[in-house]
């Protein structure tokens, strides 16, 4: 089952989101078991047959849990987190202990937003309504992709297919100091080739896909493997309903055609560079008796959340009034410097400054900022 | 009227010409400075002015001469940078001198185009160029010893008020200078 909505406009949410999704987003329907005539066993390779299989060791499988959605990122944070990322759940993800189950829907969000549960056509609200305040701060995944809640016409377990992508980031940035890359793309735009690629990266992705054949996308899945058998594409997916894996050809979700791929999402975890700390700045009068120079010394600190080495800073400067189009690059630093004095001020310039920490790999971090 | 200042010269000449002298000298000595953030840095140094002045009327003179050698280096600001300061000028004086026997002591009143420059060696030196000219009044007093009718030694006192303010602060090159020459007066 899917509804749409024409215009989908909800209040800002308590993270301060204003909801304005497109014409065509879709919600995740599916509850904790399969519902109607679907195929849930998918294709079953004949061995001999198999062209390249290719599936990604150490994705854990979780069973649904007040969520498709919640349930199906949850594996892929859950993969990530034994790849490395031990901040992503507490505990071990290998299996779906409890504490990772209070990670992909914690039990304040099962009674705040969970219940009372409901089921089209009746919304019953829940503290997602007004007034604000009464529901617990976000702790879990589904908190983060807005599962079950009433204001934003999520029914009990569904998940609007937007919301997983960033779900998982605002989980990730809330509760780690990891970086994530995710992205969501419509079927028609992305190549077979480029979801064989990220399996055979190792990078575990969610689809939405349309398990009933009615036309429109109900339910999320973790898809960890490609194959390809007589020139079909498959995927291999788990489907939070069981810990196999299930394969299904890789075809746009139409009215019909079962388990067809509405949109993929695509994830990354890395560690994330963070700017320096404590960026400061301390304004300086350096006096040659004929004239005095005004410096504004810029101090920082190394930033203890970087595990990646960082091999330089850069440091910008505009004139203040200018918008951030005018930074310009005023040096580039090794990591251990941890001051620069940008000498030679006017008695009234004045600057806003910004610093980025660049790893080994490249990656820049946000800029922090000092003004004087 | 060209014919007119002629015979007014002749006439000058004729009327003076057995008191007129002219003076060539030296003097070296030292000098100070009252700004005090200059002091503290560079210090008071050494001068040196050699001078000439033509005597044209019983005791007054009028002359020329040229102060130069203050030349001093400091480390200057937070980050103790290497400079130099220099200061310079060409005066013009007249001068009233009285004679006791080999004694003359005199005063002196002029003015004087000085000029000043710092050097910096920082990255912000192009920023902030010091390198000017400024006018000051002089006022002096001294004496001339003689040895011999035309050989002298000299000892005076100088005092020059110079201000000057290249950039937003305003800084005193003034200061009094001693100094000890020799010289000679050319008589005719």
């Amino acid at each position: 089952m899917a509804i749409a909505l024409s215009l989908h406009l909800f209040p800002s949410d308590h993270g301060g989101r204003t909801r304005v999704l497109p014409e065509d987003a879709r919600q995740g329907t599916s509850g904790p078991s399969p519902s109607g005539e679907i195929d849930l066993m998918g294709h079953l390779f004949r061995r001999a047959d198999i062209q390249p299989v290719s599936v990604i060791a150490g994705v854990p499988a979780y069973i649904w849990r007040h969520g498709s959605g919640p349930t199906a990122a949850a594996m892929v944070l859950g993969y990530y987190d034994g790849l490395g990322f031990p901040d992503l759940f507490p505990g071990d993800a290998k299996v779906q202990t409890d504490t990772v189950n209070q990670k992909i829907a914690s039990e304040e969000h099962y009674l705040d937003y969970g219940l009372p549960i409901d089921s089209p056509p009746l919304l019953l609200p829940d503290k997602s309504e007004l007034p604000e305040g009464d529901e617990h701060a976000d702790n879990c995944l589904a908190d983060y992709m807005w599962t079950s809640q009433s204001v934003y016409s999520n029914y009990y377990g569904w998940t609007w297919g937007t919301d997983v992508k960033f779900g998982m980031e605002e989980y990730v940035r809330a509760t780690t100091s990891y970086a994530i890359i995710a992205t969501t793309n419509r079927f028609f735009n992305i190549m077979w080739t480029a979801v064989k690629n990220e399996i055979l990266s190792n990078r575990p992705m969610i689809f939405f896909v349309d398990t009933d054949a009615d036309g429109e996308p109900d339910h999320f899945v973790t898809v960890i493997g490609v194959a390809e058998e007589n020139g079909v594409a498959y995927y291999g997916c788990y489907n939070t309903w069981d810990t196999g894996i299930h394969w299904y050809p890789y075809r746009q979700n139409a009215p019909g055609v079962s388990w067809g791929v509405h949109s993929v999402n695509t994830v990354f975890v890395e560690h994330g560079v963070h700017p320096p700390a404590n960026f400061g700045i301390q304004r300086i009068e350096n006096s040659f008796i004929f004239f005095k120079e005004y410096i504004n010394r810029l101090t920082w600190e190394a930033n203890p959340e970087n595990r990646s080495k960082i091999v330089r800073y850069r440091l910008f400067r505009k004139p203040s009034a200018e918008d951030d189009a005018s930074f310009e690059l005023l040096a580039e630093l090794d990591p251990e410097v941890l001051r620069y004095d940008d000498r030679g001020l006017g008695k009234d310039a004045v600057f806003l400054y910004k610093i980025t920490s660049v790893d080994e790999s490249g990656t820049e971090s946000i800029p922090a900022l000092a003004g004087n | 009227m060209r014919k007119g200042i002629l015979a007014a010269a002749a006439l000058l000449v004729s009327l003076q010409a057995p008191a007129m002298d002219l003076r060539v000298g030296c003097a070296l000595g030292t000098r100070s400075i009252d700004d005090e953030s200059l002091r503290e840095a560079y210090g008071p140094g050494t001068v040196y002015f050699p001078y000439a002045a033509l005597s044209f009327w019983k005791g007054a003179a009028v002359g020329a001469g040229f102060e130069t050698g203050y030349s001093k280096e400091a480390k200057l600001g937070l980050y103790k940078e290497a400079s130099s300061l220099k200061i310079q000028g060409f005066e013009i004086f007249a001068l009233y001198q009285l004679k006791f026997d080999a004694l003359h002591p005199y005063l002196k009143a002029g003015y004087g185009f000085y000029s000043y420059s710092q050097t910096l060696d920082s990255p912000i030196a192009p920023l902030f160029r010091v390198d000017a000219r400024q006018g000051a009044p002089i006022l002096a007093g001294g004496f001339n010893l003689h040895l011999t009718e035309g050989l002298y030694l000299s000892g005076e006192a100088k005092y020059v008020p110079l201000t000057v303010k290249p950039f937003d602060e305003e800084v005193d090159l003034g200061g009094l200078r001693y100094l000890l020459g020799i010289g000679y007066a050319f008589k005719f």
